[in-house]
């Protein structure tokens, strides 16, 4: 009978899986994890749910603290099995939250801030949290400021007032939209907007939902003992939530309310 | 020809079919029902000539197209690196 002394640790036969969130580099081994900002080479550590500086933090500029922050948080919310999706997500006057989720571009923030402008209740606009539940999940807010191209502005008039605070740096040239937020809701549905020439709100597939919803959590895909858990937990999520594709056109920044509620969940 | 799926392969399988996840390369595959079901007789370690006999006996498909199917399939689950020879 072996004593606790003679036993193997836990992270002996943990495989080291090198992992990315931008620039930041995670080394992930069992419960642990090392993140490496490339451009400062400063790190943070992730014991568990637990965050704690390593080599050159504190000495690094506030952008890199805030990605290492940021890659963190996102670990440790997967210790305790809360996803942190690449999406927005509004709650509506019924109280039931809508996600929408996909790459940079089809217009997730957007579309937030359209159904925003008709007093639903913003979640997040670049990221949300997403924990499954026996009924299907339920998302909690992930606090950043909701952020709409100032492109947009001839479809959105107020943001006029707002230009002086458009982001330089930023392509997009994207502006800070103050509007009503929520803490938590019931997730009512998932969307996958896509940018097209016409509008149509159409039923998804489980299986597509789920390709594409696996591809905004990157951190699903970080490879050690828990991923088949976070996988299948996941899956429950699909199989219990209608998916739908929205390929929108500028129309739906002022139809879009009227759209979902086509989708009659 | 016998193949069996990778150690790094994660099914997860839905009412319409199924996605596979490779974790060695971080790629995704979806499956539709056919695939979802060639995907399970490959982890039953059958071969390719039992997959399309268990195809025909399971669906109505002549025998040329449930052959070209598997092997498409299969094909494609080999350049996903998700089977490898057994």
């Amino acid at each position: 009978m072996s004593s606790p002394a003679d036993a193997p640790s836990p992270l002996q036969h943990a495989a080291e899986t090198p992992w990315r969130i931008g620039p930041v580099d995670i080394v992930a081994s069992g419960a642990n994890a090392l993140l490496h900002d490339a451009p400062s080479g400063a790190q943070l550590r992730v014991t568990g749910t637990r965050l704690s500086r390593d080599a050159h933090y504190d000495t690094a500029p506030r952008d890199a603290r805030i990605r290492l922050a940021r890659a963190g948080a996102m670990i440790a919310l997967r210790a305790r099995g809360l996803y942190q999706l690449h999406a927005s997500a509004v709650v509506d006057p019924q109280g039931i939250a809508w996600l929408f989720a996909g790459p940079s571009g089809v217009g997730k923030s957007t579309l937030a801030y359209a159904l925003a402008r008709q007093g639903w209740q913003i979640l997040g606009d670049d990221g949300v949290v997403l924990e499954p539940t026996a009924q299907g999940a339920t998302l909690h807010a992930w606090r950043e400021p909701l952020q709409v191209s100032s492109w947009l502005e001839s479809e959105f008039p107020e943001m006029g007032a707002r230009r002086h605070l458009e982001s330089t740096n930023d392509p997009r040239k994207r502006i800070p939209m103050p509007m009503a937020t929520a803490r938590r809701s019931p997730l009512g549905a998932i969307v996958f907007p896509r940018r097209s020439a016409i509008d149509a709100l159409t039923s998804m597939s489980q299986t597509l939902a789920l390709a594409e919803l696996i591809m905004q959590s990157s951190q699903v895909l970080l490879a050690d003992e828990e991923t088949p858990r976070h996988f299948a937990r996941l899956r429950d999520v699909v199989s219990r939530v209608p998916s739908f594709r929205l390929e929108h056109t500028q129309k739906q920044l002022h139809e879009i309310v009227n759209t979902l509620r086509g989708a009659a969940l | 020809m016998r193949y069996r799926a990778i150690d790094e392969a994660l099914v997860a399988t839905l009412s319409d079919g199924a996605v596979l996840l490779n974790l060695q390369t971080k790629r995704y595959f979806s499956l539709n029902e056919t695939g979802t079901r060639i995907w399970e007789l490959v982890q039953q370690t059958a071969d390719e000539e039992t997959i399309v006999a268990t195809l025909l006996g399971e669906y109505e498909v002549d025998e040329s197209m449930a052959r070209s199917e598997v092997r498409r399939i299969l094909d494609e689950l080999i350049d996903a690196q998700l089977i490898v020879p057994a």
